[in-house]
């Protein structure tokens, strides 16, 4: 099937002919018969018909296809520019521009809802990102060759009005194309919409009102409705000026509608090959704060300048009329460049339902009030005979306030944006009970299987359920071990809670002897956590002992206990217990409650000052971390950048799974991304000339990619993870997603650290790129060759490697390049602890069991056991 | 005996450990057990109950179960099945040709499996993988035809 594109791109091509041919004979003949004045009127003439108007298309849409309201757009547009025409030629009616002229800014948004709608039914969405915008610009091509042909014609014409006849003709030819790309794509574009629902759907209006107020109650929603008000009001006064300062100065017609026709063609030009060349790299550098400034930034030197010059040398003057439309071609070209890519990212941030929503009423409300309000204020002007300089003054302060609104938008964006990505699908939160939810909770109740009971009846302790009791003394008897377990489980959580558990002893002490070892577990817990400080005392003992002794059973429940009521007496026997090979069931469980007691038990490991196993080291990182409390983490975040990897990487995984850090603790954070940039410089600085090396790049790539992936966890402790992780991923997507995911990690990490993300994060980048990121931010020592790099690993002379697996690849690999510095290396490390380069080193100096098969000689890119 | 850096090298060569860092595959390299075998030799026994792998570094091996017959090149993994679930093998596996194979037992793979979710991953496509051969035999790489140690389900 042949692409779609050619004919959308056709079809916006026509659609700026189309204007060119409207906008150029109707001005001319509005402004030479009427002046300036009349402009105003038309302007309110647009609000109440673009209101009326977006009414329309909004039923047609919904009665017929999309093929039909074009074609009856389109016909219904090539009439009334005939019938205009007509009435110009034969009759000299010049009122009939008035309505030409409001049908100008109309016929515009139309049109390109017209094509934008037909592309988001024939385009995918890679399509669509890749080839629209070019698609959109067939409509500068269009209005430019427009212009130029309209002003070259109007001498040989004899005047403006036949222009008109160019105009009908073009809408005709824009009706075939459409017509013909509705019968190359039938099934996209003739089938008539679903029909309207039933009474029902008035529910989807009250929604709409709803989400009216909802719209704006968001800050984000407000900022970006003002932003685009103030950007429409401004426009529409520098289209004014425009269109009044060249009435003033062309006052015949046909040299008006030449201006007009060149000036038109200038426009499209120059925000084509703005578009094109520069707002890209623009928004790519410096992002939506740019995106949103630039345009009331722009605007606002030019209006200072102008307001200079008008009042020195007056509005006649030509640099005055110069600056006048040097204003609306900055204008249109940071709109189209800068301005509605930035503003569409601004609705990224807002959630899908309300950006519908904000986008909807901006564009089809908001727009055509403001410029209906920009024609009243026009008038209020005239009638008060301020003149242009004035209006240019005015227009000043309202881009100073707009360009405030700019600057509040992007603080808003990056905040809703952060909120945005991170807001999950589920949130765990308590159950409630309310009414709808009991008939669930007693149907999880009278479930056969005991897991939906046991949940059904924490919802009810959570609750404080005046029903639990009663509920509880019914199941203590049932036959189901499983069943009594989780029922007593529920007093227990009841009793844990604070609420009076007066009724839990009576119940609960006859299934201490229950022949189910869960229930009689259940059972103490329970007890305990119901008895009060000296029943939990005596608990706390028994269970200490017990974790401490050999009995399985007794340990299990001792664990339980341990998570229900945290003691600082179980801490050895836990200690004890996570050294071993095989952890009990509910251990980490266990270590987590009880993490505040292990603090400095596992500080004292990771120091290195106890002869903790690594297993029970790991264990205890592990549980410290996800433990929530903050001292616990807090003698992690000591150790991020311990000189061990394996601690090092523990401790970061057990913080991680925990959650960002408070402010607090964010400084030895941002030191361990440091020491992570200086590590991936280095790394990638000895790979540029070890690449022939195998083991030892394929080492040196691990550790790069352990750098990037301790990066993203040290970023997601400064940060939210979650925004972070998924930002990170989608940075991997070139096109498409890519721009946005720069954005937000420049919203989530700050403006300061983002070179740094990048170049630790950014996927993109090859490896000598990277190096060249990580040059700019630290001094990165290269070595001179593969030996020098080789014996750096090996040597280690700075400490800076600490990297015994690196060491043990690099000796091996100096053994086949220069076999007598790899024994002079070799003969240094003698004694060293590490296994592998011990190994390494006796196989080098050729003693002992270290010899290897492989004969020391050139490293080849695979094994050589074939080549013994 | 090979030097650690030696095995892992060949241990990145397999498909469970390709996703593993070298260093985090040294620690499993140093509790690998090398194992030579001449050709003929048996190397796995029908209804011995285990709880090791063999990667085969370098050498052929073959499955035998029935008339059925299944070759494990040099790289491959096999008896990963066991580790997991230690039952009764199914065949009996015999070199083809002289052999070196790595034992790892089970509970230096659980360690490895509980501290490197990519190993875990490797041995999950490796299920997925005979499961696959088995319910489509036409997909089953050639020369091969029951390969794994593994009987169908129906001869259970």
């Amino acid at each position: 099937m042949r692409s779609p594109v050619p004919l959308l791109g056709a079809q916006t091509v026509a659609l700026g002919l189309a204007m060119a041919f409207l906008v150029v004979p109707a001005s001319s003949i509005l402004l030479s018969t009427y002046g300036a004045g009349a402009l105003p009127f038309t302007y309110m003439a647009v609000a109440v018909a673009g209101v009326v108007v977006s009414w329309l298309m909004t039923r047609a849409q919904r009665r017929w296809s999309l093929a039909r309201v074009t074609l009856i757009v389109l016909g219904t547009y090539t009439a009334i520019v005939t019938a205009a025409w007509l009435a110009l030629s034969l009759a000299d009616a010049t009122w009939v521009t008035f309505p030409l002229i409001v049908l100008f800014p109309l016929a515009i948004p139309i049109g390109f809802v017209l094509v934008g709608t037909q592309a988001g039914r024939l385009l995918d969405v890679r399509v669509m990102k890749a080839s629209f915008p070019r698609v959109v610009a067939g409509f500068s091509v269009g209005f430019a060759v427009g212009g130029l042909a309209a002003a070259s014609l109007v001498g040989p014409l004899g005047g403006p009005e036949p222009l008109l006849a160019f105009g009908a003709l073009v809408g005709l030819c824009f009706m075939a194309i459409a017509a013909h790309t509705a019968r190359r794509y039938p099934a996209e574009l003739a089938v008539p919409p679903e029909p309207p629902g039933p009474v029902g759907s008035r529910g989807a209006d009250r929604a709409a009102v709803i989400s009216t107020r909802a719209m704006l109650g968001n800050r984000l929603v407000v900022l970006v409705f003002g932003y685009q008000i103030l950007s429409a009001i401004v426009t529409q006064l520098l289209d004014f000026m425009v269109w009044e300062r060249s009435a003033a100065r062309y006052p015949d017609p046909a040299d008006l509608a030449r201006f007009l026709g060149l000036f038109g063609a200038l426009i499209n030009v120059v925000s084509v090959l703005f578009v094109a060349l520069v707002a890209g790299r623009l928004l790519t550098r410096f992002g939506v704060r740019l995106g949103l400034a630039a345009n009331p930034g722009g605007v606002l030197v030019l209006l200072v300048v102008s307001a200079a010059v008008g009042f020195v040398a007056g509005p006649a003057s030509t640099a005055f009329f110069v600056l006048v439309c040097a204003q609306q071609v900055t204008d249109i070209s940071l709109t189209d460049g800068t301005t509605r890519t930035s503003i569409n990212a601004t609705y990224q941030a807002l959630p899908p339902a309300l950006r519908v929503a904000t986008q909807t009423r901006v564009e089809g409300i908001g727009v055509p009030l403001a410029v209906g309000f920009t024609g009243a204020f026009l008038l209020v002007m005239d009638a008060l005979d301020l003149g242009v300089v004035t209006l240019v003054v005015i227009t000043l302060a309202l881009t100073v306030v707009w360009l405030s609104l700019a600057r509040a938008a992007y603080a808003g964006y990056g905040a809703n944006l952060r909120t945005t990505l991170t807001r999950r699908a589920w949130d765990p939160v308590a159950l409630r009970l309310d009414e709808a939810s009991r008939a669930a909770v007693q149907g999880l109740i009278e479930d056969g299987d005991p897991r939906d009971l046991r949940l059904g009846l924490e919802v009810l302790a959570d609750a404080d359920d005046p029903t639990l009791p009663d509920l509880v003394r019914s199941l203590v008897g049932d036959p189901d071990p499983a069943r009594r377990a989780a029922a007593v489980a529920a007093s227990g959580r009841a009793a844990g809670t604070g609420v009076d558990p007066g009724w839990v002893p009576g119940l609960l002490v006859p299934l201490l002897e229950d022949p189910d070892a869960r229930v009689r577990t259940a059972a103490e817990i329970a007890l305990a956590q119901a008895g009060g400080p000296p029943a939990r005392s005596a608990a706390t003992r028994r269970w200490a002992d017990a974790l401490a002794g050999g009995d399985p059973d007794q340990q299990r429940t001792a664990l339980e206990g341990a998570v229900a009521i945290p003691d600082p007496a179980y801490a050895p026997s836990l200690v004890a217990l996570a050294s071993g090979a095989e952890p009990p069931e509910g251990l980490l469980d266990a270590l987590a409650a009880n993490a505040d007691s292990l603090v400095p038990r596992t500080q004292a490991a990771l120091d290195g000052t106890s002869e903790l196993p690594w297993p029970a080291t790991r264990r205890l990182v592990g549980a410290l971390g996800t433990s929530g409390s903050p001292g616990a983490r807090a003698a992690l975040v000591r150790h991020l950048g311990g000189p061990e990897p394996r601690v090092a990487d523990a401790v970061l995984d057990g913080l991680v799974a925990g959650g960002p850090l408070p402010p607090g603790e964010h400084a030895p954070v941002r030191e361990a991304v440091q020491e992570e940039v200086q590590r991936s410089a280095r790394v990638l600085a000895a790979l540029a000339v070890l690449d022939g090396h195998t083991h030892v790049a394929r080492g040196l790539r691990d550790e790069a990619a352990r750098s990037r992936r301790r990066t993203i966890g040290l970023f997601g402790l400064l940060h939210d993870p979650t925004a972070l992780t998924r930002t990170v991923g989608m940075l991997g997507v070139v096109e498409g997603d890519r721009p946005l995911a720069l954005e937000t990690l420049e919203v989530t990490v700050g403006r300061g650290a983002l070179p740094t993300a990048l170049a630790l994060l950014d996927p993109v980048p090859d490896e000598a790129a990277r190096l060249a990121q990580l040059a700019a931010l630290v001094t990165v020592p290269q070595p001179p060759d593969a030996r020098a790099a080789l014996l750096d690993l090996v040597e280690d002379p700075d400490g800076s490697w600490r990297d015994p697996w690196l060491q043990a690849c690099a000796l091996h690999a100096l053994a086949g390049d220069d076999p007598q510095r790899a024994r002079v290396a070799a003969t240094r490390l003698v004694g060293v602890q590490d296994a592998v380069t011990a190994e390494t080193v006796a196989w080098v100096l050729g003693i002992g069991e270290g010899r290897g098969r492989a004969v020391p000689g050139r490293e080849s890119p695979g094994p050589t056991l074939g080549d013994l | 005996m090979l030097l650690t850096i030696e095995r892992v090298a060949l241990l990145r060569r397999v498909d469970l450990f390709s996703q593993t860092p070298d260093r985090v595959l040294a620690g499993v390299a140093q509790v690998l057990e090398e194992v030579e075998v001449p050709a003929g030799a048996m190397v796995m026994a029908a209804g011995a109950v285990e709880d090791w792998l063999f990667v085969v570094a370098d050498g052929e091996l073959e499955v035998r179960r029935g008339e059925h017959r299944a070759t494990i090149p040099a790289g491959a993994v096999v008896g990963e099945l066991a580790v997991l679930d230690p039952q009764p093998r199914t065949a009996d596996v015999v070199a083809r040709t002289p052999a070196l194979l790595f034992r790892l037992r089970k509970a230096a793979f659980d360690e490895v499996m509980a501290t490197r979710p990519e190993v875990a991953q490797g041995v999950v496509r490796e299920l997925v993988r005979r499961l696959r051969e088995r319910m489509e035999p036409s997909r089953a790489p050639s020369g091969t035809e029951l390969p794994g140690t593994e009987p169908p389900a129906a001869e259970r």
